[in-house]
């Protein structure tokens, strides 16, 4: 069973997904900053896959980004953000996705979907 | 470089201290020459200073026995001279203030250790002209009244003198009278400017008086010869030495000029550097005044011209309201799916349609900050109705107020006010309230000048530094159910009402500043 890591700040989003991705049959687990995300990274190396928002109150989804990039290099992220302005920034690119937020949660299912199969991890 | 002196033969042109007539044996004999002339001769000193940064007394030593001839100058005498000599020198090379540069050369052209010249007049170029400014020397033959004549009565030095340019004040006090039948147009068709623009050294004669200007300027300083010594650099006039024997009345020597010719050329670099030096300093004067005005805009710390632009603020709301509708709209989804609702999700549904709430009515609040209504207002019955309405909102509120006595009115919109206050003291409540201390708010008002002033201070840890330059940006917001509006919004308040919005950290806390013009 694929483990996902949930990064976002807000509560009822991260409530949502993890209902969600529940339903579809993966572990959850969350992390409410970018701080935190690196620690529950640590604490849990057998996650397959991070959805990762971008604006946080700290340390942001970028920065963080680059933190997982660096000591992970086979892990796939998505970014998962309410800008769409986002793709201009060069080290989005360094993510394996970008998704807008959108009441509709089809795309991010099909994205991890996706990037789980290619990672080898499904 | 010719070094004369240690040339056994010398030609006249190329010694400016021995009489070719009356004492012709020197020219060939090197020993005699150098103990009884070099010694004292000033451009044996410069070649000296020169050659290395300090005299070498080795090179003296290493002269014929200077010592032991009871013919030539004691030795101490003469080592005494040079230092005197280069020391005046060094104290102008080193020198950047022009005046202490041309007070030194001044001193160098006339003392005894120096070129020995009686009087030495510098000539600035004002306009199109010459004009003498300092001098040093007696005013006539008769006069006698010089500093040279103090000196030599008291013992004083060139050490000393070069240290005192007051002295050259008196001396160019006493000349003033002569200085304006001195000035010398730079043109061809005088004399002397001509001499000048030719960038050489000249020496005017008796015979040169047949031309009326040279003769005026003769009489006018009571001699029958003078020379000029033209300073330039490059190809911009820096000034003038003349110099003259007033006193023994003995015809200027055209060589020793020449070497003199080649001092001034020294001074003309230590002009030009002190002329820099002080356009430097000039300059790093305006830089430290602009450095420390911007300073003390940063001391804004938040600058208000940050609010921002009405797309920059549509794509925040856009982006605001993306992630409620993101949950609401998922979570119906969810329930519709599963044909059955779930408690927790629909009270987190209710959450987030306020929250859309809340952003809507603050946009709304925005917007109309920008037109304020104004009218004659009684400052202090608004400010007392807005704490008192704060205080029945949040029961543990505590405010100290301070306000002045008697009436104060002024010429702007209540309610945007009452905003202003309201926004101000919630942010010091809830900054408290995070921080989990129980303070009292200082909330005062005060008229400086023509501006009402109010300020808010808190004790609730002040605005962390990495936040600072974004507590003005719309939505952003560090609290949990905050909508990042309150201060953008005083912001948009304070700027229509063209007064200022300061927001900074102080011992334990922020301080909110509010300057309104009165009228």
């Amino acid at each position: 069973m694929p483990k996902i890591l949930i990064v976002d700040d807000e509560d009822s989003i991260r409530f949502l997904y993890r209902q969600e991705l529940e339903d579809e049959g993966y572990e959850v687990v969350e992390a409410a900053s970018g701080e935190e995300a690196l620690r529950v990274l640590e604490e849990n190396p057998d996650i397959d896959l991070v959805v990762l928002d971008i604006k946080m109150k700290a340390m942001s989804g970028l920065e963080a980004l680059q933190h997982i990039v660096k000591n992970k290099r086979n892990l796939p992220v998505i970014l998962c953000t309410a800008y769409s302005s986002y793709q201009d920034d060069f080290s989005s690119w360094l993510a394996d996705s970008y998704i807008i937020k959108s009441p509709d949660l089809t795309e991010l299912k099909n994205e991890i979907k996706r990037l789980l199969k290619k990672y080898g991890r499904l | 470089m010719s070094l004369c002196w240690l040339k056994d033969k010398v030609t006249p042109q190329e010694c400016i201290g021995v009489d070719p007539e009356r004492e012709k044996e020197l020219l060939s004999n090197r020993m005699l020459r150098v103990k009884k002339k070099c010694i004292n001769c000033p451009k044996f000193f410069m070649d000296l200073s020169s050659i290395s940064p300090e005299p070498k007394l080795e090179i003296i030593k290493a002269l014929p026995d200077v010592a032991s001839d009871s013919e030539a100058l004691p030795f101490d005498e003469a080592r005494r001279r040079m230092e005197s000599f280069l020391f005046a020198l060094s104290s102008f090379k080193d020198a950047v203030d022009i005046e202490r540069v041309i007070h030194s050369a001044l001193v160098i052209l006339t003392s005894g250790e120096g070129f020995g010249f009686n009087r030495a007049i510098f000539f600035t170029v004002d306009g199109d002209k010459l004009k003498p400014v300092y001098a040093l020397g007696p005013k006539s033959q008769g006069e006698g009244v010089s500093v040279w004549r103090y000196m030599e009565a008291s013992n004083v030095g060139v050490r000393e003198l070069v240290n005192r340019p007051e002295i050259m004040k008196s001396d160019t006090e006493r000349l003033k009278e002569l200085f304006p039948a001195l000035a010398i147009p730079l043109s061809q068709e005088h004399p002397v400017g001509r001499a000048f623009m030719d960038k050489r050294p000249a020496a005017f004669y008796y015979h040169h008086g047949k031309d009326p200007e040279v003769y005026r300027i003769m009489t006018a300083l009571g001699v029958t010869s003078f020379g000029i010594l033209p300073v330039w650099s490059e190809d911009e006039p820096l000034g003038m030495f003349l110099v003259d024997n007033v006193v023994s009345m003995s015809p200027v020597d055209e060589r020793r000029l020449k070497v003199a010719f080649d001092f001034v050329n020294a001074v003309a670099v230590a002009v030009e550097r002190a002329k820099l030096y002080h356009e430097l300093k000039g300059k790093i004067e305006e830089l430290e005044e602009a450095k420390s005005e911007i300073e003390k805009q940063q001391k804004l710390i938040l600058n208000m011209e940050k609010a921002l632009s009405l797309k920059e603020v549509s794509s925040r709301i856009i982006h605001e309201i993306r992630n409620p509708l993101t949950i609401i709209g998922g979570l119906v989804a969810r329930m519709l799916k599963k044909g059955e609702y779930d408690i927790k999700s629909l009270e987190i549904i209710l959450k987030e349609v306020k929250r859309i709430d809340e952003i809507l009515k603050d946009i709304d609040v925005y917007n109309k900050s920008v037109k304020p209504q104004k009218v004659d207002t009684d400052v202090k019955y608004v400010v007392k109705e807005t704490v008192r309405r704060l205080r029945k909102k949040y029961p543990s509120l505590k405010v100290e107020l301070s306000l002045p006595k008697g009436k104060l009115t002024a010429f702007l919109d209540p309610t945007h006010l009452s905003k202003l206050i309201e926004n101000a003291v919630i942010n010091a409540y809830e900054a408290h309230v995070k921080k989990g201390v129980d303070e009292v708010i200082s909330l005062k008002v005060a008229v400086e000048g023509d501006r009402l002033i109010i300020t808010v201070i808190d004790r609730g840890g002040g605005i962390p530094e990495e936040i600072r330059h974004k507590v003005f940006e719309p939505f952003f917001t560090t609290k949990e159910d905050g909508t990042g509006m309150g201060i953008p919004v005083m912001a948009v308040i304070v700027k229509e009402h063209g007064g200022d919005l300061e927001i900074e950290n102080v011992d334990g806390g922020a301080c909110v500043r509010i300057a309104l013009p009165l009228k």
